[in-house]
C-alpha cells in the first residue's frame, strides 16, 4: 500500500528545507506536499486552485502546522480544517515558533493532536520531527486509513 | 273716622315697616299671643299666618316654641326692664334643625291705646355663628401651625446643616425656602442672594441647567422623587462639575403646599478619580498588550532565523565535513554554540517577561516545601554531587505559588550550581529577623561574590562570572527580583568571595 502523504504547512523555505531534511535524516520516506500558506493548504485539501481535480478523499497522513503564516494564519486554518466534515478528523501537529500559552491553549480548543515548539538545536529538531513521523505515519490509526482501506 | 282712620295708618304704616325689616319680628300682646308676625318671620321658621295669629307663642309651631329660655326672658326679665337685647338662644326645631337665636324684645305702648305690646325680634345667627366657629377654628388652627411650624421648621433647618450634601428646599413655585450651609459653601453663594430666588436664577443664572429644568418641572411632578441623576454642568464661580441629583416632594406638616427637597452631590472629584482609574488601567492594558505582541515576536521571529543558521550549521558539517579542515569545523561549532546560547537567552526573556505579565493569584504557598522539591530533582538530574541540604520545615507565606516557584527555583539552582567548586558543599533555607522583619533566605558556601558587585547582581544579562566558570544566562535572580517585588517584598544579598552568599527575602503579608 503507497504511503499516505504529510502536508507540511510553512511559509518559511528555511524552515521547509530544514524540515524536509530532517525527515530525510529520520528516514521518513511518506511524500511530503508543502502549502505555502493556509489559503494553498486549504486548496490541497478541498482539491480546489491549483490543486482542483485531485481525489480529495485521500486524505494526508498528518498535517503539520506552522502557526506563523501569512494570509490565513494557522489557528484559522486549525478551525477550518475541522469545520469541513471531509477533513475533521485529518490528525494536525502543531509545529511553530511560538509557545505562548494562549496559541498552545487556543491549538488544543481547536482540536489539535499535538502542539511542538520547534527548537533552535538542529539536533533537537531532527529528533522531534522523527518521533512525530513516526508516530504519526507508522504508529496511529486513523479513521481516514481505516475508511480509505474499506474502500 | 278720623281717629280710627288716622290710628289705622298708623298700624298699616308699621306693620309695613315689621315687613321691609329683614330680621323676623313679631308682636305679642300682655298674654304673650300674636298679635303680628313679619313676612321673614314666616319665611324663616316655615310657619302661616293662620297657624300663627292669636296664638300662643309657647303654642307656635306645635309647640316648638316652648323654649325655658324664652319663657325666662318674656315672664321674668321683660316685665321688670321692658326691654332685653341680645341674648342667645340656642334651640333645636322640628322643622328647620338647630338653630341659634339672638332674641331682643321691647315692652312699648301701643299707641293711642292702653295695652302694652311686646315686639320681638328673633335673629338667626346659625350660619353667622358657624362662620365666626370656622373663623375661629382657622385662627387657631393657624396659632398652632404657627408654633407646630416654627419648632418643626428648626428642627428641619437643623438637619439640614448638619448633612454634608448641599441640601436646598424649594417652594412649588421653585423659589428657594431654603438652603443648607454645604451649599452656600459648595456653590460659593450667600443667603441674601438665595433665599427666595427663582432656582433657576442663582448665580447669575448658573443654575438654568436643562436637565435640571427638565427633572424639576417634568420628572419630579410626575414620580414625586428621582434618584441620582447625574448632570454635568459649567459653573461660572466654581468650574465644571458633576453632580449628582436627589429630590423629593414632600408635603409640608399640617399644611397643603408643597416642597422639594433637592439634593446635590458633588461627584466631580470622583469621577475624575474614576475617569484617571480608567484611563490609567487603559494605559496599563495597552503597555500589557503591547509587551505581549512583543514578546510573542521575541518568541516566534527571533528564533526563527537561529534555527536557521543552527540548521544549516548542522547541515554543512554533515554533508561537506570532509571538505572542511578542522578550524573550519571548529568556527561552525562556534556558530552553533552562540546561535543555541542566544535561544536559552531568548528563552530566558520570555520567562522573565512572563513573570511580570501573569496573573497574580494570593494563595497559602509551603516554601519549604518547594526547596525541597527543587533539591531532589536536582539531585535527581546529577548523582556525582552531594550537596548538604539543610530546610527549615514550615515555612509558609502568602502568595503567589507559580511565581514563588520560579524564584526559589532560580535561588536553589543558583546555590546548587555556584557550590560546584566547593569542598563541603552546602545550602540551607531558613528564617531570620534583618532589620527588625522576618526574611527568609538561602545560603550557601559557594563561589560568593564581592559585596564591590552587588549592585548588578540582580540586573538582565549582569553576570559574575564567566560562562565558563559558571554557565547561565544572567536572568535568574532579575527574575527571582521581579518576583519578589511583585509580592511588595524585597531581596538582596550578601556574600563572600570563595566563602559563599546568602539571598534574603521578604514577603509581606
Amino acid at each position: 500500500m503507497e504511503k499516505q502523504i504529510i502536508l507540511l504547512i510553512e511559509d518559511n523555505p528555511d524552515d521547509v528545507a530544514l524540515t524536509l531534511r530532517a525527515f530525510k535524516k529520520s528516514n521518513i520516506s511518506n511524500r511530503v506536499i508543502v502549502a505555502k500558506d493556509g489559503l494553498d493548504a486549504l486548496d490541497y485539501l478541498h482539491g480546489t486552485g491549483q490543486y482542483s481535480g485531485r481525489e480529495t478523499k485521500e486524505l494526508p497522513a498528518v498535517v503539520m502546522l506552522d502557526l506563523n503564516l501569512p494570509k490565513l494564519d494557522g489557528l484559522e486554518v486549525l478551525r477550518k480544517i475541522r469545520q469541513d466534515e471531509l477533513t475533521a478528523l485529518i490528525p494536525v501537529v502543531i509545529l511553530t515558533s511560538s509557545a505562548e500559552q494562549k496559541d498552545v491553549v487556543e491549538g488544543y480548543r481547536l482540536g489539535a493532536n499535538s502542539y511542538i515548539r520547534k527548537p533552535v538545536d538542529f539536533e533537537q529538531f531532527i529528533e522531534a520531527v522523527k518521533l512525530l513521523g513516526l508516530y504519526w505515519t507508522l504508529w496511529n490509526e486513523t479513521p481516514s486509513s481505516s475508511l480509505s482501506g474499506r474502500r | 273716622m278720623a281717629r280710627k282712620s288716622a290710628g289705622t295708618r298708623s298700624q298699616e304704616y308699621s306693620e309695613s315697616i315689621i315687613n321691609t325689616v329683614r330680621e323676623p319680628l313679631i308682636v305679642l300682646d300682655q298674654d304673650l299671643r300674636v298679635v303680628t308676625a313679619s313676612r321673614s318671620f314666616y319665611e324663616a321658621f316655615k310657619a302661616k299666618p293662620e297657624e300663627t295669629l292669636g296664638r300662643l307663642v309657647y303654642d307656635l309651631g306645635n309647640k316648638q316654641w316652648d323654649i325655658p329660655k324664652l319663657r325666662e326672658l318674656l315672664e321674668t326679665i321683660l316685665p321688670q326692664k321692658a326691654s332685653f337685647d341680645d341674648y342667645e338662644v340656642e334651640h333645636d326645631f322640628d322643622v328647620i334643625g338647630k338653630r341659634i337665636m339672638l332674641l331682643n324684645a321691647r315692652q312699648v305702648q301701643r299707641v293711642l291705646g292702653k295695652e302694652r305690646v311686646i315686639l320681638l325680634a328673633v335673629e338667626d345667627i346659625t350660619e353667622r355663628r358657624e362662620i365666626e366657629k370656622g373663623l375661629e377654628k382657622a385662627r387657631l388652627e393657624l396659632l398652632f401651625n404657627k408654633i407646630v411650624g416654627d419648632e418643626a421648621r428648626e428642627y428641619a433647618e437643623s438637619i439640614l446643616n448638619t448633612v454634608r450634601e448641599p441640601l436646598i428646599v424649594l417652594d412649588q413655585d421653585l423659589r428657594i425656602v431654603t438652603a443648607n450651609r454645604s451649599f452656600y459653601e459648595a456653590f460659593k453663594v450667600e443667603p441674601g442672594e438665595t433665599v427666595r430666588q427663582l432656582i433657576y436664577d442663582l448665580g447669575n443664572k448658573q443654575w438654568d441647567i436643562p436637565k435640571l429644568r427638565e427633572l424639576l418641572e417634568t420628572i419630579l411632578p410626575q414620580k414625586a422623587t428621582f434618584d441620582d441623576y447625574e448632570v454635568e454642568h459649567d459653573f461660572a464661580a466654581i468650574g465644571r462639575r458633576i453632580m449628582l441629583l436627589n429630590a423629593r416632594q414632600v408635603q409640608r406638616a399640617l399644611g397643603n403646599e408643597r416642597i422639594i427637597l433637592l439634593a446635590i452631590d458633588d461627584i466631580t472629584e470622583k469621577k475624575d478619580l474614576e475617569r484617571a482609574v480608567v484611563k490609567a488601567r487603559d494605559v496599563a492594558e495597552a503597555a500589557n498588550k503591547e509587551l505581549e505582541a512583543f514578546s510573542y515576536s521575541v518568541s516566534h521571529d527571533l528564533r526563527t532565523p537561529l534555527r536557521s543558521i543552527d540548521g544549516f550549521s548542522h547541515a554543512l558539517l554533515e554533508d561537506y565535513g570532509e571538505k572542511l579542515d578542522d578550524t573550519a569545523k571548529s568556527y561552525l561549532n562556534r556558530v552553533r554554540k552562540a546561535t543555541q546560547y542566544m535561544g536559552r537567552l531568548i528563552d530566558e526573556l520570555l520567562k522573565l517577561s512572563r513573570v511580570t505579565r501573569s496573573e497574580f493569584r494570593h494563595e497559602s504557598v509551603d516554601l519549604s516545601a518547594i526547596v525541597r522539591g527543587v533539591s531532589e530533582k536536582l539531585r535527581e538530574d546529577d548523582r556525582t554531587r552531594t550537596v548538604d541540604v539543610i530546610i527549615r520545615e514550615g515555612v509558609i507565606v502568602s502568595g503567589d505559588p507559580a511565581l514563588l516557584k520560579i524564584a526559589l527555583e532560580n535561588l536553589v539552582n543558583n546555590a546548587w550550581k555556584f557550590t560546584g567548586k566547593a569542598e563541603r558543599p552546602q545550602l540551607e533555607f531558613g528564617m531570620t529577623i534583618k532589620e527588625g522583619k522576618a526574611a527568609c533566605f538561602i545560603r550557601d558556601n559557594g563561589a560568593g561574590f564581592d559585596m564591590a558587585y552587588v549592585n548588578k547582581l540582580f540586573g538582565a544579562f549582569q553576570r559574575l562570572h564567566t560562562t565558563l566558570e559558571f554557565p547561565g544566562a544572567g536572568i535568574g535572580l532579575a527574575t527571582v527580583q521581579r518576583i519578589i517585588n511583585r509580592h511588595g517584598g524585597e531581596v538582596w544579598a550578601e556574600g563572600e568571595v570563595g566563602k559563599g552568599a546568602t539571598f534574603y527575602f521578604t514577603l509581606p503579608g
